[in-house]
């Protein structure tokens, strides 16, 4: 059976239940959960870093949302189509001094780059849908992040983790390998 | 369509960008006189003000949606006959039963060439 998709709505409804859930947890049993969703909190914020890294006017000052980001992406792509338009008008322009045969060749390849200018709305609006859901997310997972968070979880599983700190999966606490047992490993690795 | 010479043609969107890219095909296609709103409330205000010959509109704007713009311009004693053809990358099934219940005259899906405006202009009129 393939699964439907969940709406957002509906995320929302199972996020409220699954922190309910996990208040009822031990923090043993809690941090991990708390410290994957952290993560997937952490990548969000990440990728919306990268994004403003690559802004091309830098004399702007950050953007604070993915809403700036999004706008900022329509408003650049639109000055690049609006910039090929004057161009083709321009061309237009000129062509009404040429002879008819060149003209019409003209005519037909100014309205073939008016036709592919259209790339600017769509994508613009398949981006503003792509990031709003994007932004719901950060909020949601940072919610239950907030709400895992409230209670007696141990400090450190809600500490911020870096990719490399999943590469093996969430420890259990009392199981981890303290910073000795990493070192030994790695130099029984040769690293 | 050749009474679109000298009646205007209104497009509506809400990027300039598009506005100015739909007006550049209508002259593609000959049709030079065109008036331009950037929502649909704008839209109504103009309609009423002026005579148009055909209206095209976006869906998604802020203020009044085009489906709005349609419907209002159905429920108008002075506008209901006026051909309007919707514009939109929204081509959900859903979305095309609604503009059609509301009266829409045809519908075009973003992205779309000269010809397919051509065309579709061509059918509002012979239809209507």
């Amino acid at each position: 059976m393939t699964a439907q998709p969940l709406h957002l709505h509906e995320a929302e409804d199972y996020l409220g239940r699954v922190i309910a859930v996990l208040h009822t947890m031990s923090p043993e049993r809690k941090g991990p959960l708390v410290a994957v969703l952290d993560f997937l909190l952490g990548h969000i914020q990440r990728t919306r870093s990268d994004l403003n890294a690559l802004r091309t006017d830098a004399q702007q000052p950050p953007l604070s949302n993915t809403v700036d980001e999004l706008e900022e992406i329509v408003r650049e792509t639109a000055s690049a189509t609006n910039k090929i338009m004057d161009a083709t008008e321009a061309i237009e322009r000129i062509a009404a001094g040429v002879p008819a045969e060149t003209r019409d060749a003209l005519r037909v390849e100014a309205t073939r780059i008016y036709e592919a200018s259209a790339f600017q709305d769509i994508t613009g609006q398949r981006i503003a849908k792509a990031v709003r859901s994007l932004q719901q997310m950060e909020d949601q997972i940072g919610a239950l992040v907030r709400g895992c968070c409230d209670d007696a979880a141990p400090a450190d599983a809600c500490l911020p983790l870096d990719a490399d700190d999943l590469m093996n999966g969430p420890q259990l606490a009392g199981q981890a390998n303290s910073q000795d047992d990493i070192d030994k490993l790695l130099a029984s690795l040769g690293a | 369509m050749a009474f679109l010479k000298t009646t205007p043609v209104l497009i509506v969107d809400d990027y300039n960008t598009m506005l100015r890219l739909i007006r550049n095909l209508l002259q593609q296609i000959g049709i030079e006189n065109v008036d331009d709103a950037t929502n649909g409330e704008e839209a109504l205000a103009k309609l009423n003000a002026g005579r148009y010959g055909l209206c095209i509109s976006d869906w998604n704007m802020p203020v009044m949606s085009g489906l709005d713009l349609l419907r209002q311009v159905r429920a108008s004693e002075k506008l209901r006959r006026l051909p309007f053809i919707l514009v939109t990358a929204e081509s959900k099934t859903e979305n095309v039963i609604a503009a059609s219940k509301a009266g829409v005259s045809n519908y075009i899906v973003k992205p779309f060439n000269a010809e397919t405006l051509r065309t579709k202009i061509d059918k509002v009129f012979a239809t209507a």
